[in-house]
């Protein structure tokens, strides 16, 4: 049973529903989690859980979500994940405490793509579905269901306070107004019940235990259209009458205007390369990381030599060296085949492999300086220098400082281990003079 | 980590993010530490003494574990599930009562309380992704294992 997750798929936005309400722990929990699953079940439709995992995966029936519940019980608590195996990906979370804590029944749905959110009646269905199981688990703070962009864009749940104060006061305040809204009793008494029952929006109701359930569109996926912030700033305006209106809608806007789709044109050198950081970024972040990368282009390598400059080897016993230098790219191998077993191959997608791995550990500020500049440079430099030779037809011109090594292929030489150490800066200088440009230029270079 | 600690400690004492609660404190890295009731010697990554302590009171003692995980690949209940299992260990381990085996620490006695346990995520990776999601298992972590406080660095 293959478990589809995000990781597998393209990286997109998506939907998620955070949901705290009370539930009875004296009665039977399969009476009491009854409403839950057939709310699931009836409104789900197209993400509806495949896969139910406790201690091991299976497939979802309700016996199977008993027997996983009973299996991760511990003195207080209880948690299940629900799954699919197919599209559109679900992250789910059941999780349940029982006294002495506060009982308290949360709910994670994570769907992903967003888009599964663009049709009216699948999104009216969504709420249908969690308006049931606020009607049966009292949500006595905050629930919500928004994008991840937004909520990204939003510093959503700090809202631009800081850890200890997230922590210590939660959602004490409309901080903002997501897609979904349940306001608790507290925050309802807060803003007055009924200035909130009268909020401009698609949907606002009463729950049965004084919450309010709020909707501000009737699609999650349109959040960023100009209509759905117009919505949004009116409404959240109305419940926090103190914010000024323009202002507030000025930012949405900005944020809508930072998730317009760029069209990537990377350098065609490196753009394998910047595709990989693209996709690691966080969603809000990955327009704007297009559009740097479109503007942007790494220098020429300078690591090269006309043929007839080249330095002559200087080294006693070539062949040691060039040993040497094998056994140097040999060192890179083993630091990161565990995390790149491309590495293996010595192909130029590996040095693109590489040059991610090292981008996205962060690799020159996190380890100390001594040992990048002792172990890891002679080991990047040995083995850039390995696949110019095993692809390009290259070959070793040893010298007796590592640095002044040089690499024949066509009419130039190239100094992998000059490049290594360039490449070693920073972060930023791992694209600068990235393994994967330089092979490129090379390779045009060949003749 | 061990070096923002030291930074933090080099400051003064109203400056400090993470010793605000020591006068003078002193970094001892890997130290060694037994506990009454489990077998064997767990090394914590940082423990924090007060070098200065009131008169007639025993040193301050403060414990922090440091863990890089990509959570990136974690679905939500593993991830909080992870955290909750992190938490345990912190508080078994490096938290309560310890016996401090580093013979230069020895004078603290042979039962010392730690009065604070933090666990420390550390790496980039853990901050992109699902800042509500992260929130709620430090949350769910911190309610289930009282007394340990969990950090995203």
């Amino acid at each position: 049973m293959k478990v589809l997750k995000f990781h597998d798929l393209n990286p997109e936005d998506r939907l998620r529903l955070s949901f705290k309400g009370t539930f009875n722990p004296r009665a039977p929990l399969e009476r009491e989690l009854e409403p839950f699953l057939h709310a699931l079940e009836t409104f789900a439709g197209d993400w509806m859980p495949e896969v139910i995992r406790g201690k091991r995966h299976c497939k979802y029936s309700r016996a199977a979500i008993w027997k996983s519940l009973e299996e991760k019980r511990d003195e207080n608590s209880t948690s299940i994940g629900l799954y699919r195996t197919r599209g559109p990906a679900l992250d789910m979370t059941l999780r349940l405490k029982f006294p002495p804590r506060a009982p308290e029944l949360y709910i994670w749905v994570a769907v992903q793509p967003l888009s599964v959110f663009k049709g009216e009646d699948r999104c009216r269905e969504f709420v249908d579905m969690v308006r049931a199981w606020a009607s049966h688990y009292p949500v006595t703070t905050y629930a919500d269901a928004n994008s991840l962009a937004e909520d990204q864009l939003a510093d959503a749940p700090n809202y631009g306070r800081d850890d200890a104060t997230t922590m210590r006061d939660g959602f004490d305040k409309i901080y903002e107004v997501c897609w979904l809204n349940i306001f608790g009793p507290k925050l309802v008494e807060a803003v007055g019940r009924e200035r909130m029952l009268s909020t401009p929006a698609h949907r606002v109701e009463e729950l049965p235990n004084g919450s309010i359930l709020l909707i501000i569109w009737p699609t999650a996926a349109d959040f960023a259209t100009e209509g759905a912030r117009q919505a949004q700033a009116r409404a959240h305006v109305h419940l926090r009458p103190e914010l000024d209106f323009d202002t507030v809608l000025r930012t949405l806007r900005e944020r809508s205007a930072a998730l317009v789709p760029v069209e990537p044109r990377f350098h065609p050198d490196v753009a394998p390369l910047l595709s990989r950081v693209v996709d690691h970024v966080a969603i809000a972040e990955r327009q704007r990381k297009v559009a740097e990368f479109n503007a942007w282009q790494p220098p020429e390598p300078e690591e090269w030599l006309l043929e007839d400059a080249a330095l002559p080897s200087d080294v006693p016993d070539p062949k040691a060296a060039c040993e040497h230098y094998s056994l140097l790219a040999e060192h890179l191998v083993a630091l990161m085949h565990t995390k790149v077993p491309s590495v293996f191959k010595e192909i130029p997608e590996s040095l693109t492999d590489v040059d991610f791995q090292f981008w996205r550990e962060d690799f020159p500020r996190v380890f100390e300086r001594r040992n990048i500049d002792e172990h890891a440079v002679p080991a990047v430099g040995g083995y850039l220098g390995e696949v110019l030779i095993r692809n390009l037809g290259g070959q070793w011109i040893p010298r007796k400082k590592l640095e002044e090594a040089q690499v024949r292929v066509g009419d130039r030489v190239w100094l992998p281990f000059l490049r290594a150490h360039r490449y070693m800066r920073s972060r930023q200088s791992l694209l600068d003079y990235s393994l994967t440009q330089l092979y490129r230029v090379a390779e045009r270079h060949r003749g | 980590m061990v070096a923002l600690l030291r930074a933090d400690a080099a400051l003064p004492r109203a400056q400090r993010l993470w010793l605000r609660d020591f006068v003078d404190p002193r970094i001892e890295t890997c130290v060694g530490v037994a506990k009454e009731g489990q077998p064997g010697v767990r090394f914590v990554d940082v423990l924090v003494i007060e070098d200065r302590p009131p008169v007639g009171q025993p040193p301050r003692v403060e414990s922090f574990s440091f863990k890089s995980r990509n959570p990136s690949l974690l679905d939500d209940e593993t991830l909080a599930g992870q955290m909750k299992a992190d938490a345990r260990d912190a508080l078994r381990y490096y938290g309560e009562t310890l016996n401090i085996r580093r013979p230069v620490l020895k004078y603290l006695g042979p039962k010392v309380p730690v009065r604070r346990v933090r666990l420390i995520y550390e790496g980039g990776e853990l901050k992109p992704r699902d800042p509500k999601a992260l929130r709620e298992a430090i949350i769910e972590a911190e309610e289930s294992v009282k007394g340990v406080e969990v950090l995203v660095q």
